[in-house]
């Protein structure tokens, strides 16, 4: 069964809407944001592919790409470092046009026909980079089969949002054959409760056909030009996705999900489970935990000296907390340094941040304070 | 550091290090797991990388496999160059057929081709089973500039303890003059580390006459060092200052793992500008629960820690249950450790599982396996990797036991 993916390529498209995570993605792109103590987003979607059994994967970049590079390589630790197929990286046709973002943007791949036509897989599933889920794609690509769908999409029922973050979402609706026959980007029109995980599978001449038609229209959104265009008649079907799903397209939602892996039946379920999920290896020593120390339910990741008190929260490599400083509800990344006797709860610290002695940073509402990369509380 | 290419390392990394029994039943010495995230051999593999050695030949031997492929072509030690790079040459035959390394001096002597190959102006050797940071840059330029034969690393040790190593007298300009492997009364504190840097002509001179001489053992303490002092070679002692632990037994390899809690230890694990390299894993970061309590501990990625954590040291993917307590222990990777389970001066073993309400170590006392014939208190308790306890297994002692089956089949003190 493995061997059916050996004919599927991946195709990894660039979040288009790359300020929704404001301070956080002023220097890299959505695919390089990390997430989960160790991770960046791409390498939940890219785990999947690579334990699903994909062995060609192209990742569309956004002009902001530099840590995207530097994180994934030559693809070496996913085993994507091959003579054969691999990591390709296909460079974006155009600036994100705020106004008009596109959900899938085809005018990237058209810019990028020559590797998706050279590659000789026959099919390709295409995905965005901001769910995090463990999934096996392998389950989809026989339900495409076995439904001779022309696309199949992957949903999620009963999906729960917070209100904001319902805008900029695909919602479905599928019949009893899980055969879609709407696609929309406006939840609640229909009473629908299935939103898309943005991830379409079809067969490469297909989506081939697809391009060729947008190129001559002019026309370069798959979901809202190509599938919710109902005189195309396209065979759209539905893959449902049973287990843990986060999306992240807000401030919000990045802070609630990542506070989501505290609960260790979704830790156990992304990271133990399912396929393991690979990143780029860093070096360096265990955490140390001293005697002044105090903490609970916290997800920490290796390198970090601990002093201080620490509760409900995502602690990156590297990051010191020295005597007295007590942290809460908050997401610390690499190399943060927080001195004695800082108080801060509901707080995001980009890399390298350094909070002062009894510095008190404290969100008094439920969206937390974003501190850049660099910077000094 | 000019002359890098100059000089290749040889590493010994062949030694069974039987003193640590059960440690080193399935794997090498230096593939023993230290420190929470790394194996011993990473110390010495790192210290090359770190000090700009770029081709290391690594001898192995005894039980080879978990560490041919942990260590592999040295990519994590960034050991990946052209036209070096990281060897294993483990023993082979040739058309007059072949030996198993006799000795120390005898597994380089055996790949004397792979040093000709590369020819480079000095050889250093080292061994893989000593945990140090050492900048070997700074040997080879002092080697340099006493224009000597051999330059031995030494250290100051205990002078309680100076039998136990080879102990060196030098002159006021750091000339050795005499030398002793393992004295009765030593004349000096200054221990052999193991660490030589030869010119290499002198030591494949020393080499070809010690593979001729029938009553040599072919080790370099206790033979080739000897002769060449005998034979008046430029032999000089290079001291190194800083932490320098050869772990032997299973008291020293507790101690050191204790050492690595202790911020007075001079071995900086965290520093950036040595780091200590590993074949990493991509797990995730571990979690710790509200019912855990943890002073003084370090662990590891993938860890779940629902129990008491107190001076221990943690490995990856370690699971420990509610309501357990481990103290001053070292629990190795992927070890299970269901609820109420008492852990109190152990090393536990890579994948065991241990049965709810076990108790293991510490709460031993001698009177409860008299009949097992135990003379004196155990120190430290050894469980084996791989094990299954079953529920409420008390063990107080070294054990070594069947798969799946949790009777006591051997108990030895240690």
């Amino acid at each position: 069964m493995k061997k059916i993916m050996r004919s599927v390529m991946g195709i990894i498209h660039h979040h288009k809407n790359e300020k929704c995570l404001e301070e956080l993605t002023r220097y890299r792109c959505m695919a390089s944001v990390p997430f989960g103590g160790r991770y960046r987003l791409v390498d939940f979607i890219l785990s999947n592919m690579v334990n699903s059994g994909i062995a060609n994967v192209g990742i569309v970049t956004s002009i902001n790409f530099r840590s995207l590079l530097s994180h994934l390589g030559n693809g070496k630790e996913w085993g994507l470092d091959k003579k054969h197929d691999g990591l390709f990286y296909l460079p974006t046709a155009a600036r994100n046009d705020v106004r008009n973002l596109r959900k899938v943007d085809l005018e990237d791949l058209y810019a990028n026909g020559d590797y998706i036509k050279e590659s000789k897989q026959e099919y390709v599933i295409i995905t965005g980079c901001n769910m995090i889920c463990n999934i096996d794609l392998k389950k989809a690509m026989t339900f495409h089969l076995e439904k001779q769908a022309d696309v199949t999409v992957i949903y999620k029922e009963n999906y729960r949002f917070d209100a904001p973050d319902i805008a900029g979402n695909v919602f479905v609706e599928t019949d009893e054959n899980r055969r879609i026959r709407t696609v929309t980007t406006r939840y609640g029109k229909r009473r629908t409760d299935k939103v898309s995980l943005g991830i379409y599978v079809m067969e490469k001449k297909v989506l081939l056909d697809i391009l060729e038609d947008c190129a001559r229209k002019k026309k370069w959104d798959l979901v809202k030009n190509v599938l919710s265009d109902k005189e195309k008649d396209i065979r759209i079907y539905g893959y449902a996705h049973d287990g843990y799903l986060a999306i992240i397209n807000s401030v919000n939602s990045y802070y609630k999900h990542h506070l989501d892996l505290l609960e260790p039946r979704t830790l156990q379920e992304l990271f133990l489970e399912g396929g393991e999920i690979y990143t780029k290896m860093k070096d360096g020593p265990s955490t140390k935990y001293y005697d002044v120390s105090d903490v609970r339910n916290i997800l920490v990741s290796n390198g970090c000296l601990i002093q201080g008190k620490v509760e409900n929260s995502i602690i990156y490599r590297n990051v010191k907390v020295a005597k007295g400083a007590s942290i809460k509800n908050s997401i610390i990344m690499p190399k943060v340094e927080i001195d004695e006797d800082a108080v801060l709860n509901g707080v995001i610290l980009d890399k390298y941040v350094y909070v002062r002695k009894g510095a008190r940073l404290v969100s008094d509402n439920q969206l937390p304070i974003i501190v850049g990369k660099r910077g000094v509380v | 550091m000019q002359n890098k290419k100059q000089c290749i390392a040889m590493l010994l990394a062949g030694g069974q290090g039987s003193r640590l029994r059960v440690l080193t039943k399935n794997l090498a010495k230096p593939a023993v797991p230290y420190g929470g995230q790394y194996r011993i051999i990473d110390f010495s593999l790192s210290n090359c990388a770190n000090s700009g050695i770029e081709t290391v030949g690594v001898l192995t031997q005894y039980k080879p496999q978990l560490l041919n492929s942990y260590i592999g072509i040295g990519t994590s030690w960034d050991l990946l160059c052209h036209n070096g790079g990281l060897n294993i040459l483990p023993p082979y035959i040739g058309e007059a057929g072949g030996n198993w390394y006799r000795g120390t001096a005898h597994a380089v002597y055996q790949n004397m081709g792979f040093i000709e190959k590369h020819n480079p102006e000095y050889v250093l050797i080292l061994s893989g089973d000593h945990i140090y940071k050492m900048d070997y840059s700074k040997l080879l330029d002092y080697h340099q500039a006493k224009k000597a034969g051999i330059t031995i690393a030494v250290v100051e040790v205990p002078p309680d303890e100076a039998s136990r190593f080879g102990i060196m007298s030098t002159n006021e300009e750091g000339r050795i003059v005499e030398f002793e492997e393992k004295p009765q009364n030593p004349k000096s504190n200054l221990a052999s580390m193991g660490v030589y840097v030869f010119n290499t002509e002198c030591l494949l001179s020393y080499l070809e006459k010690d593979v001729q001489d029938p009553a040599s053992e072919n080790d370099f303490g206790k033979n080739v060092i000897p002769r060449m002092l005998n034979e008046k070679e430029r032999m000089y002692a290079y001291a190194f200052k800083g932490y320098w632990k050869d772990v032997g037994t299973i008291e020293s390899y507790w101690k050191a793992s204790m050492d690595i809690l202790d911020d007075r230890t001079p071995l900086n694990i965290f520093d950036k500008n040595w780091g200590i390299y590993s074949l990493n894993s991509s797990l995730p970061p571990h979690y710790v629960a509200g019912s855990a309590r943890i002073k003084n501990a370090m662990i590891a990625e993938g860890c779940l820690v629902y129990g008491e954590v107190e001076n221990s040291i943690i490995f990856p993917g370690v699971v420990i249950e509610k309501g357990s307590k481990v103290r001053d222990s070292v629990v190795m990777s992927n070890v299970r450790i269901n609820g109420n389970v008492k852990i109190e001066k152990a090393i536990i073993g890579e994948n065991t599982e241990v049965g709810d309400g076990s108790i293991i170590g510490g709460e031993y006392s001698s009177e409860e396996y008299s009949a097992g014939g135990i003379a004196e208190d155990p120190k430290i308790t050894v469980v084996e990797d791989n094990l299954q306890l079953a529920p409420h297994t008390r063990i107080g002692v070294l054990i070594r036991m069947k798969r799946a089956d949790s009777k006591l089949s051997e108990v030895a003190g240690v």
